[in-house]
């Protein structure tokens, strides 16, 4: 713990990144996959990523009241015909000034993060696309109303991570906590591997999560060769309501079944809580707790 | 394997962890009370700006930096990354409504500085960069970031010495005495046997410098009921406590202080007492010294040895997360 310590010293050499929570909403979204909230876009990508990339359609803005950060939304597929009626209202909604109500999935990641970031401080208007943020509702499953949870899906000609390099990285990741009575603080340098695919062995039945979404423990299996190398055990798969791969965990899948999934990986906000609750202010260094949203499922091959 | 030297060894080993591990968290303590990490970048930064006060002020004062802090009164943030450092320095020194992408400007900015210092820093690196922005400001970054190296070196040898001052007042407060220690695992092996199993359960804990996780999933069908672990207050168990005050403390030398006070006949006096005690303290407080990591390892070497080797379930290494933690 000293030599982590040591190594937050010099940021300069080793860059955190800083954000700050209100307890009261982390126990507000933590067995939830998704979150709701009033969002004004600010800015949007013209054109969606090409599927090589990612395929997402990147939308920048804020919800200042369910969510207090800066932030973006994402649209998975979001170059595909069906999603369409949605792409159009976000661009017709960009720069507006005006709200509209966004649900998906809640995603507190440290992919594009600043400084410093404290909830429910003021947030200025997006500058562009992708301004430095550390939340994301990614992805998105209702726009204004157009329901796009058909967009959770593979996404054809993407090479996501293989999970061997993406769960190496996750499982190295470390957390520094330290928890007020109002608020928690949480430094974290800057995490790579935004989708990962990979195969996964369920340890039990899928429960209900607080909006319907669906949890599951599992093993994360290694999607390369023959051997099925356990690369990370008891994570926390998120499935999001009324989408293809939540259809498809709730036809009777349990323990011991395996599923090859697409996934991204956000911060298990049930373990930070569970956490904060029992060491009170004390401040600790740990493993940095995760959890996959799966948002592509098929049975293992 | 029933070898006596061995289980005394455990023993000795088993109580230097557990008292390493007090250590650890006074140390860290004392660190969090005293913002030490912002006081050695205070220290790091006055170094850098070659001891200049004004200039200091204005850089804690930039908003690039003052939100880093914790609050408005603090004395600094505990960190600045290098780019925010280069940013602020640049934005100060070129002046207000400035680019920060103007040489000239910058350099109109030098001829008005009064610290030497600073002032032949940047125009070295505005001459190394050949006036290219881009270049400078990755050159004040490099500089900033070699001087972090050297901050990072005082805090640990501040580090060490703080923990070699707080093995001192250890084991003197605790009274831990090696050599006593010794003598008593020795003569009694009911004691040692009850050390054994404390240092079993101990060495299936994760190392103490491993990157421990948050919570564990007891029951793997509740994926929303997670259990906090290791969680900070509990650096020792009450089981250990409880052997640890078994061992240590001061309660025979304060009944001999007062027999030898009411003048009974064979009492030692106070000076007695302590040379008794300072080969043993000697020990205690170079063992605690070299840190908890070295003590678990070497327990758990101890414990191999006794068991005849690892048993075939034993996960080899205990940085990995067991079964049912995240």
């Amino acid at each position: 713990m000293r030599a982590t310590f040591l190594m937050l010293l010099c940021a300069g050499a080793l860059p955190a990144e800083t954000v700050v929570l209100k307890r009261a909403w982390i126990d507000s979204v933590k067995d939830r996959a998704t979150i709701d909230a009033s969002f004004t876009i600010d800015h949007a990508h013209k054109h969606p990523n090409a599927p090589a990339a990612d395929g997402d359609m990147h939308v920048a803005g804020r919800a200042p009241n369910e969510i207090g950060l800066p932030m973006v939304a994402e649209l998975m597929n979001a170059a595909g015909a069906p999603e369409q009626p949605a792409v159009q209202l976000i661009h017709a909604h960009e720069g507006n000034g005006q709200a509209f109500p966004i649900t998906g999935a809640w995603r507190l990641w440290f992919e594009h993060p600043a400084a410093l970031q404290r909830q429910f401080d003021d947030v200025p208007p997006a500058a562009n696309t992708n301004p430095d943020h550390s939340f994301e509702i990614h992805p998105i499953t209702r726009y204004a109303g157009q329901d796009v949870t058909f967009s959770l899906d593979f996404v054809q000609g993407f090479p996501a991570h293989d999970a061997k390099t993406a769960f190496g990285s996750y499982e190295a990741m470390s957390i520094a906590l330290q928890a007020t009575d109002s608020a928690v603080s949480m430094d974290v340098k800057k995490a790579p591997y935004n989708y990962a695919v990979f195969r996964m062995k369920l340890l039990a039945d899928p429960v209900k999560l607080d909006d319907g979404g669906l949890a599951v423990l599992a093993d994360v299996l290694d999607n390369q060769g023959a051997d099925e190398n356990v690369l990370a055990s008891n994570i926390r798969m998120i499935f999001v309501p009324g989408t293809g791969p939540w259809k498809l965990i709730s036809q009777g899948a349990g323990d011991g079944s395996e599923f090859d999934a697409l996934g991204i990986p956000r911060v298990n906000l049930n373990a930070i809580a569970a956490f904060i609750k029992a060491a009170g202010g004390a401040s600790a260094t740990r493993k940095l707790p995760y959890e996959m949203i799966v948002v592509g499922l098929h049975s293992a091959q | 394997m029933n070898m006596p030297v061995l289980d005394v060894a455990i023993g000795l080993s088993f109580v230097y962890l557990l008292l390493s591990l007090m250590c650890t968290t006074v140390n860290e303590m004392i660190a969090g009370v005293f913002k030490t990490r912002a006081r050695f970048l205070d220290k790091g930064v006055t170094r850098l700006l070659g001891g200049d006060d004004d200039l200091k002020k204005q850089l804690y004062q930039h908003p690039m930096i003052r939100s880093l802090a914790e609050s408005d009164t603090a004395l600094c943030p505990s960190y600045i990354p290098a780019d925010k450092f280069a940013t602020a320095l640049l934005d100060i020194v070129s002046g207000p409504g400035k680019s920060l992408a103007d040489s000239a400007a910058l350099r109109d900015g030098l001829k008005l500085l009064k610290n030497d210092h600073v002032r032949g820093a940047l125009t070295a690196i505005l001459d190394k960069s050949n006036n290219d922005p881009a270049s400078v400001r990755l050159h004040i970054q490099q500089w900033f970031d070699e001087n972090m190296d050297r901050v990072s070196g005082w805090y640990k040898r501040n580090a060490q010495v703080n923990a070699a001052i707080l093995a001192c007042v250890i084991t003197l407060l605790m009274n831990a005495d090696t050599v006593h220690l010794a003598s008593l695992l020795w003569t009694s092996p009911t004691l040692r046997s009850a050390m054994i199993e404390q240092a079993h359960a101990r060495s299936q804990k994760a190392r103490p410098e491993a990157l421990l996780p948050l919570v564990e999933y007891p029951d793997k069908s509740k994926p929303t009921a997670s259990r906090p672990i290791n969680v900070p207050e509990q650096a020792l168990s009450q089981d250990e406590k409880s052997q640890l005050a078994a061992l240590t403390g001061w309660q025979r030398e304060r009944q001999e202080f007062a027999a030898w006070r009411a003048g009974q006949e064979g009492s030692p006096a106070p000076w007695r007492l302590i040379a008794r005690h300072l080969l043993g303290w000697l020990l205690t407080a170079i063992a605690l010294s070299i840190g908890a990591p070295f003590w678990f390892d070497t327990l758990n070497r101890f414990m191999n040895i006794r068991n005849a080797g690892r048993a075939p379930d034993e996960r080899r290494d205990k940085t990995q997360p067991a079964a049912g933690v995240v």
